[in-house]
């Protein structure tokens, strides 16, 4: 255009320049008569003169509209490249077929190459080497097809680091619908690509972590349908996310529990409050476990519920064992209901206490009222308050006690209440008991029978100790006849002398008479020991003999406050012999020992019966008591018949005892204790053969 | 009547036996001595004195067989006469067969405490 319009102005100025010349000529003096033009010719000169004027202003007017419309245009050309250099992106205009004709400064500043560099795109390392193939396979179609294109890739900086671009390709047509230019916008989404992945990750990983906790996990709607689930639901489920949205009208929640669940659910959606409740559901072999499911809603910023977080624990072994705890408990109460035993803890200085149901059936009070001690001591039977009273006082101090009372229940019965408590730890300062007690009314005729059999017990060992008490009782005779005999041969020679010794004679007379006594108040004491003799050999299980003695025993050590210890072995081997014989010398330890024990105030009254197997196939029996012990001097004569230290006894037991086991093979010994009290063991083989009597 | 009498030792925990006996011994012409324990005895100066012992077999600490024992240890062959209260004769054949001269059950003749003695006096 430019072109054009120059050259047709050259042209006009040539035209104008020849006609000047034409009229310069024409008007040269000398050419015309009279040196002047003729009029025509002036007229026409005039007339070219007026055409060359009009030309010049026709050019100089075109000149000055093209140098406007020139300048109009480089303004135009200024403005685009502006425009585009302060496009915030990178652009490029390509050829139809593709070739890079033109880009923008911050593509040039950005990439750090040229033009020519940059026209080399597809082998050179300006996109990422990674993104390469993509970027041309995906240009080249569009390319060919001349639809626009999208392509996330990396484009290299000019420092090497290569960021993330969105590259976005259309085309241009003319009227006519060619493709004439290609435009190209590259956007800079490094930030928003790396904000992406980081986030991709995270849900990945809270995903993994959502997956990998050990309970099944779901979020619901606002409205509470079933939204996202762990795998591990899946998995417990085995059934596809549909089905689990599906939980409503399906089998997954137990049937009893759904009504249950639905209720709960339909209070809970609205709500908004956080729910948690117990349920059961089907695991994927069919099994329902009891799950625990806790459910709080997300709140969003204007206070709406956003979407519910739903988690289900699994309970069930808890459950299982809670179940068996109850039986357990449901036993223990049974067993307390048939033995008429309650148990409490107690708070005595707080006057706090905890009793079990058969307790206060036995007190007959109310189980939803509060026990005081008050209340107890208004049904203490008068008799017994100040039994009563001094017990509460010893438990104030802290020790372990243990009771025996009447109480008369609010309709008019008396009961028979014996029990123990034991501190079992102090809590602030003060002691806390553990302790049982047992109606013992109804047990009145059992231990009548007890008795019964204790007395036939004691009866029958004397009847079959009888030959073992022989030799001793012929010791105990024999000792003082013998005096008696040589006394009275002395006094015979005496009065046989010359002179008769007469003095000598009265003093052995006199012994004569002294051991004549002593004899005779030996018979006197055996004369209810005789009856008849019988002799049992079998094998005997020392450990269930010591427990029927110990088991006979009981209420008399009780009665004497005697807390008995038992350590029987468990790995004793039976032993031959008379079972009632060893069960005498095992209740005659038990009473020596309790009855050691009776002037003992200051100490506990302990017994301690044990068993063990000794070295040699033998059995050993230990009892040992916190008593008055063994008086040196004593030692000796402990095993002597008619030997006591007791107001009330023969002094035959041990003896009986010793000669009891030394027939079983055996020994039966005392030592004195490190402590107070004093030990006493026999120990006796377990084949022994027995001699029969 | 002997220059010296012979000494007849007793030992036994019955103080009635201890009481009466000696008397009797004297009676009989004997020099006695008793003792409550064979501990005592062994204590005592008479040992090597003593020709008869009449011995208590179930005492308190040394029994009168320990004693016998023990004499025989110490190479002091003593004549041992058992007393005792206790009236199993089972016993009597096994304390001869052990040294024993006599074993006597109480309550004894005098007779049998003399045959005795004389059994006892001869084998020395």
């Amino acid at each position: 255009m430019d072109a054009t319009r120059e050259s047709s102005t050259e042209e006009v100025t040539r035209l104008r320049d020849g006609l000047n010349d034409l009229v310069r000529l024409m008007t040269l003096p000398g050419l015309w008569m009279g040196g002047e033009p003729p009029h025509t010719v002036t007229t026409l000169l005039d007339a070219l003169l007026g055409i060359a004027t009009d030309l010049d202003q026709r050019v100089a007017q075109q000149t000055s509209e093209l140098v406007f419309a020139s300048e109009a245009l480089r303004e135009s050309e200024r403005n685009s490249r502006l425009v585009v250099d302060s496009i915030p992106g990178l652009v490029a205009l390509l050829t139809p077929d593709g070739d890079v004709q033109f880009v923008n400064r911050q593509i040039l500043e950005y990439t750090g190459r040229t033009l020519d560099e940059l026209r080399k795109w597809g082998t050179s390392d300006t996109v990422h080497p990674e993104d390469l193939p993509h970027v041309v396979q995906v240009f080249t179609q569009s390319i060919a097809s001349g639809t626009p294109y999208e392509i996330v890739q990396r484009l290299r900086r000019s420092d090497g680091v290569y960021r993330w671009f969105q590259n976005n390709g259309f085309p241009l047509r003319d009227t006519s619908g060619d493709v004439v230019r290609w435009c190209v916008l590259l956007t800079d989404v490094d930030e928003r690509k790396r904000a992406e992945d980081a986030l991709r990750e995270s849900e990945r990983e809270s995903r993994l972590i959502v997956d990998s906790i050990p309970a099944l996990v779901a979020t619901l709607t606002a409205q509470g349908d079933v939204d996202v689930v762990n795998n591990r639901m899946l998995e417990y489920f085995g059934k596809p996310q549909e089905e689990v949205k599906q939980w409503g009208t399906n089998d997954i929640v137990h049937p009893e529990d759904l009504p249950r669940v639905a209720q709960i659910f339909r209070q809970m959606i609205p709500s908004g409050d956080p729910h948690e409740f117990e349920v059961r559901v089907r695991r994927f072999d069919g099994v329902y476990r009891w799950f625990q499911l806790r459910g709080r809603a997300l709140h969003d910023n204007t206070g709406g519920i956003a979407r519910w977080y739903v988690l289900l624990t699994d309970i069930d072994d808890r459950k299982r064992a809670e179940a068996e705890l109850r039986e357990a408990y449901n036993g223990f109460a049974d067993a307390q209901r048939l033995s008429k035993t309650g148990s409490f803890i107690t708070d005595l200085v707080g006057d706090d206490h905890n009793w079990s149901e058969e307790a206060y059936r036995i007190f007959e009070f109310d189980s939803a009222t509060k026990v005081t001690v008050q209340r107890v001591r208004d049904v203490i039977h008068p008799d017994d308050l100040p039994a009563f009273e001094s017990v509460i006082a010893r438990g104030m101090t802290g020790v372990n006690v243990d009771f025996a009372f009447r109480i008369v229940t609010g309709r008019g019965a008396v009961k028979h209440v014996r029990g123990v408590a034991h501190v079992v730890e102090r809590v602030a300062g003060r002691p806390m008991f553990v302790g049982a007690l047992q109606d013992v009314t109804d047990s009145k005729s059992a231990e009548e029978a007890l008795n019964r059999a204790r007395s036939e017990l004691a009866r029958v060992s004397r009847v079959t100790t009888l030959s073992a008490l022989t030799a001793s009782i012929a010791h105990e005779v024999n000792q003082p006849l013998s005096g008696i005999i040589t006394n009275a041969s002395t006094c015979l020679r005496m009065l046989d002398g010359n002179p008769p010794n007469v003095d000598g004679a009265r003093e052995t007379a006199r012994r004569t008479i002294r051991d004549g006594h002593r004899a005779a108040d030996v018979i006197a004491r055996l004369r209810a020991l005789f009856t008849k003799k019988e002799l049992t050999l079998e094998s005997v299980d020392l450990n269930e003999a010591t427990r029927e003695v110990m088991a006979l025993s009981l209420s008399d050590l009780q009665r004497n406050r005697v807390v008995l210890q038992s350590e029987l072995a468990d790995d004793l081997p039976n032993i031959t012999g008379d079972r009632i014989q060893l069960q005498q010398v095992i209740l005659n330890l038990l009473r020596n020992a309790s009855d050691a024990m009776t002037g003992v105030p200051d100490r506990p009254r302990q017994l301690l019966v044990r068993t063990e197997r000794e070295n040699g196939n033998r059995v050993r029996l230990t009892v040992r008591d916190a008593g008055v012990g063994l008086g040196g001097q004593d030692m000796d004569k402990l095993f002597d018949a008619f030997y006591t230290t007791k107001s009330d006894g023969m002094g035959i037991g041990l003896s009986i005892s010793r000669s009891i086991v030394e027939r079983h093979h055996g020994r039966l010994w005392a030592e004195p204790n490190d402590g107070p009290g004093a030990t006493f063991c026999f120990s006796v083989p377990c084949a022994a053969e027995v001699p029969s009597a | 009547m002997m220059a010296k009498r012979s000494l007849v030792s007793i030992v036994d925990d019955d103080e009635s036996v201890r009481e009466s006996l000696p008397d009797l011994l004297r009676q009989f012409g004997f020099a006695a001595e008793a003792f409550s324990s064979a501990e005592a005895f062994l204590t005592s100066d008479v040992v090597s004195e003593t020709s008869c012992l009449l011995l208590d077999i179930a005492m308190p600490g040394m029994s009168g067989p320990d004693l016998q024992q023990e004499l025989r240890r110490r190479r002091q062959e003593i004549p041992i006469v058992f007393i005792t209260a206790n009236g199993d004769e089972t016993i009597r054949p096994r304390l001869l067969a052990q040294g024993a001269v006599e074993c006597l059950f109480k309550p004894f003749s005098e007779t049998a405490l003399l045959d005795a003695l004389s059994a006892a006096l001869r084998t020395t």
